[in-house]
């Protein structure tokens, strides 16, 4: 019988206010087959699905529901397929945000969206290298070191309802969780298209990854 | 912990990379394109290209070197020099920056940082500031267009209406201290962080390790930017780390 060889394409959503080039450059530069699409257009050929974010947490998911895109990732995520989130894109798996006011997000991960504190001295958004303590192994962190640093720009945080649910913490005015899983979820409130070496391994684990842990 | 900065700058002239002195002559150093990547795999925090074609200012030569080097640097990309209205942000952004750096065009009208920021949201908009010693009455002037126009506004007052219109990062430079190596102007970058609330990237000077520790030390500059320590000899982002983190300057780990 021959083997019916499942072919990867990963589709990254364009939700028009991100920097989808240095995720798409990443994704061709490791000779990874990808697609750019809207949400709405999620189909079965697509096997992972990024969710890039630069922008505000109500005007993306207002977006998003208004043309009922977030049921096709909700979808996607019942079918088991991984789902990857990066930035605002991971503060949207959350329950609620707090961004111009409380809207709720894809409710992916329990949890909430809060600003970030800041002390005097430390300015908001939190932008620059900073490191990252990694709590517990997970295919896509395969051969990724503990404490090593990522590039970082945002000014909210995401709170977990289920503090098993954080696979990394980062520590800026306080400690916060920068990388969060659930079941075939994972979402990086750094840039991994911006941190080099290691940021192109988390691209290159996720494309490998069939959303188990 | 945040760590410290190390940003090569760029000059770009006809599609070169070139190293100018006092903002005027300059020497061909190569081209842009391999010297990225050569930052890349030396790891450097961050770039900053800069066109100062001064015949006709367009944003061209930026998203010509950034359609390339987007390509191979996956580290923040900031670039400016020529930037004018909204359109040219929405350009870069779109073509793969991180960050733009807007100079001249903020003396006309603060408005357009607030618009910029507003939109793109103030971490990704620099403001570069170009300042030169007074040396009757000891204060800096700023200057626009390349270092060839005389802008009237204080340092102070300047620093004021770009944070209050939402400027995210400070660049300044000394046209002084440009291409002469023989250190940073400390007294310029400690005014700019004493006046205002914003993370500082400073330059213009760099010769050695020893000016960029005498800079972290002196003042709380975030981030030093050099051209030609990096342009001139064998010295790279990774030489001068080794070298800093001896005086307890923490930098960003990624081996």
């Amino acid at each position: 019988m021959a083997l019916i060889k499942i072919q990867k394409m990963i589709a990254v959503i364009d939700n028009s206010y991100s920097n989808l080039k240095s995720i798409t450059n990443a994704l061709s530069f490791l000779n990874i087959s990808h697609v750019v699409i809207k949400a709405g257009d999620i189909a079965d050929n697509h096997s992972h699905l990024i969710i890039p974010g630069v922008g505000n947490f109500s005007t993306v998911m207002n977006d998003l529901k208004k043309n009922k895109e977030d049921t096709k990732i909700i979808n996607f995520f019942k079918l088991k397929k991984p789902i990857m989130g990066i930035c605002l894109g991971m503060q949207i798996l959350s329950s609620l945000g707090d961004e111009s006011g409380p809207t709720s997000g894809l409710n992916l991960i329990p949890g909430s969206v809060k600003k970030m504190h800041s002390l005097e001295n430390e300015y908001l958004p939190h932008i620059g290298w900073n490191s990252v303590k990694i709590l517990k192994n997970h295919p896509v962190l395969n051969e990724i070191k503990n404490e090593m640093d990522f590039y970082f720009v945002h000014s909210y945080k995401f709170n977990l309802e289920n503090a098993n649910h954080a696979l990394g913490e980062t520590f800026y005015c306080e400690n916060f969780n920068s990388i969060v899983t659930k079941d075939n979820v994972i979402g990086f409130q750094f840039h991994p298209e911006k941190s080099q070496k290691y940021g192109l391994k988390i691209f290159q684990n996720f494309c490998n990854w069939d959303g188990s842990c | 912990m945040l760590k410290k900065r190390i940003i090569p700058v760029q000059l770009l002239l006809n599609n070169r990379l070139v190293k100018t002195k006092i903002f005027d002559k300059y020497l061909d150093v190569g081209n842009p394109i391999k010297s990225s990547k050569i930052y890349n795999d030396s790891d450097a925090d961050e770039l900053i290209f800069l066109n100062i074609e001064r015949k006709s200012r367009s944003i061209k030569p930026l998203l010509d070197i950034l359609e390339e080097v987007s390509k191979v640097c996956f580290m923040p990309l900031s670039l400016g020099g020529g930037i004018k209205n909204i359109d040219d942000l929405k350009s870069l952004f779109r073509n793969g920056a991180d960050k733009v750096i807007i100079n001249s065009s903020v003396y006309e009208n603060y408005n357009f940082i607030k618009t910029a920021s507003d939109l793109y949201g103030k971490q990704s908009i620099v403001i570069s500031i170009d300042a030169k010693k007074n040396l009757e009455n000891k204060n800096y002037d700023l200057f626009s267009e390349c270092g060839t126009k005389k802008e009237l506004i204080s340092l102070a007052k300047h620093l004021e209406y770009c944070e209050k219109a939402g400027a995210g990062e400070i660049f300044v430079n000394s046209i002084d201290q440009d291409g002469l190596m023989q250190g940073y102007d400390i007294e310029l970058i400690s005014k700019v962080a004493n006046n205002c609330n914003l993370p500082i990237i400073g330059c213009g000077g760099a010769g050695n390790f020893k000016h960029m520790k005498d800079a972290f030390q002196i003042t709380n500059v975030n981030a030093l930017a050099c051209g030609s320590l990096f342009n001139f000899g064998d010295n790279n982002p990774i030489r001068a780390k080794s070298f800093l983190q001896n005086y307890n300057l923490n930098f960003k780990i990624v081996k």
